[in-house]
């Protein structure tokens, strides 16, 4: 090595290494970034209190485009003249094609934890940064028309997912970053 | 005689026979593997040995942080390196048009004693050809620049080089078929 690679090494190594160690290996923690997830059925994963979702692209999609405004069957994209946006998304539809046009207007994907039960409060959750120095505009996440969901039997595959549901919360990470990720959901 | 380490810098590849013990040393093989041509990508962009390093800096950072997220059955560790380092560079880029100031960089700046400066001056110079072809890619559109980058200098394969970029790879095929072609035309005008 030349001595900035091996000087390199040795600061990350010492700054970062321990961050590393606790993070664990490639793959052990499991991305719960819908946008990485192989498509299939509604996909639930239990962990702790909270639910990672990763939801099936909803094929047929017809955007109507109006420049800051997005409209599928499976998404809305609302993009303000400040710049902030809004995601308004149903946890069986697809959050995955969400964040494909998400990554175009923007360059970031959003994640999103949902937990059980009617949301506390009513609306959008707002997303926090998933990397620090994120300069992105303000993203903002509404589950439903009020940020409650519910599932009731014979809406899903299996009945997956039946329930009431609501955001815990939302990340959002730049798209680049998103490339090679876990193919998983789950903590 | 010869450490694993150099060994695999020598054949870049992974020391065969012995899994690293922990994520730490699982990340040194991927930096031992690509930390020159990381630095490479940054030298074709940039002329000043400082941002070379803090780039190439920054972004081992970034891979460090996203380590446990990376898969590497869905694609090489190049592949993912590279992705996050056009990502850097765009920042980067994004930080010196608005005039910030670039110390908001994860790494902040490095500080560089005279070798290593020479060093990666010299990493620069050694880059002049490729940089050279870049630019004369500079009229074809960022992401054909990156597919003639990524596959035709850094040897990544199609799938690979789609990957870094977050294209599909029949998308990107006709993005690199297409800036050949165009490459191709103005050699043969230039002519």
């Amino acid at each position: 090595m030349t001595k900035f690679s091996d000087r390199l090494w040795s600061d990350l190594a010492q700054e970062h290494g321990e961050a590393l160690a606790q993070a664990g290996r490639p793959g052990s923690r499991r991305s719960r970034r819908p946008g990485l997830i192989a498509g299939g059925t509604l996909a639930l994963a239990v962990g702790g209190t909270a639910l990672a979702l990763g939801l099936t692209a909803n094929g047929g999609a017809s955007a109507q485009v109006g420049g800051v405004r997005v409209v599928t069957d499976a998404y809305t994209i609302t993009q303000s003249g400040s710049g902030s946006v809004l995601v308004q998304i149903n946890v069986r539809q697809s959050i995955v094609a969400a964040n494909a046009k998400l990554s175009a207007l923007i360059k970031e994907n959003v994640v999103i934890d949902n937990g059980a039960g009617p949301a506390p409060t009513a609306g959008p959750v707002t997303c926090t940064p998933g990397e620090p120095n994120m300069g992105g505009p303000t993203v903002k996440v509404l589950l439903g028309t009020n940020g409650t969901e519910v599932i009731t039997p014979g809406e899903t595959g299996g009945n997956t997912g039946v329930g009431t549901w609501h955001l815990i919360g939302c990340s959002v990470y730049p798209t680049a970053d998103m490339g090679t990720g876990g193919t998983g959901t789950g903590n | 005689m010869v450490t694993m380490r150099e060994r695999a810098l020598a054949f870049g590849t992974q020391p065969r026979g012995l899994p690293p013990r922990s994520p730490l040393e699982a990340f040194e093989q991927v930096y031992l593997r690509n930390i020159d041509v990381l630095m490479g990508y940054f030298a074709r962009r940039c002329r000043e040995p400082h941002t070379v390093a803090d780039l190439t800096s920054e972004t081992f950072i970034r891979a460090m942080d996203g380590f446990a997220r990376f898969d590497p059955r869905r694609g090489s560790d190049r592949a993912w390196l590279f992705g996050i380092a056009a990502h850097v560079f765009a920042r980067h880029c994004e930080q010196s048009a608005s005039g910030r100031d670039a110390v908001a960089r994860l790494g902040g700046h490095r500080e560089l004693d005279e070798d290593e400066i020479e060093e990666i001056a010299e990493r620069i110079d050694a880059a002049r050809e490729g940089a050279a072809l870049m630019q004369q890619c500079a009229r074809l559109p960022a992401i054909e620049r990156a597919a003639i980058e990524l596959v035709d200098l850094e040897g990544l394969t199609a799938k690979e080089a789609a990957l870094a970029l977050g294209v599909s790879g029949v998308a990107f095929r006709k993005r690199l078929s297409r800036a050949r072609a165009r490459l191709r035309k103005e050699h043969e005008d230039n002519d």
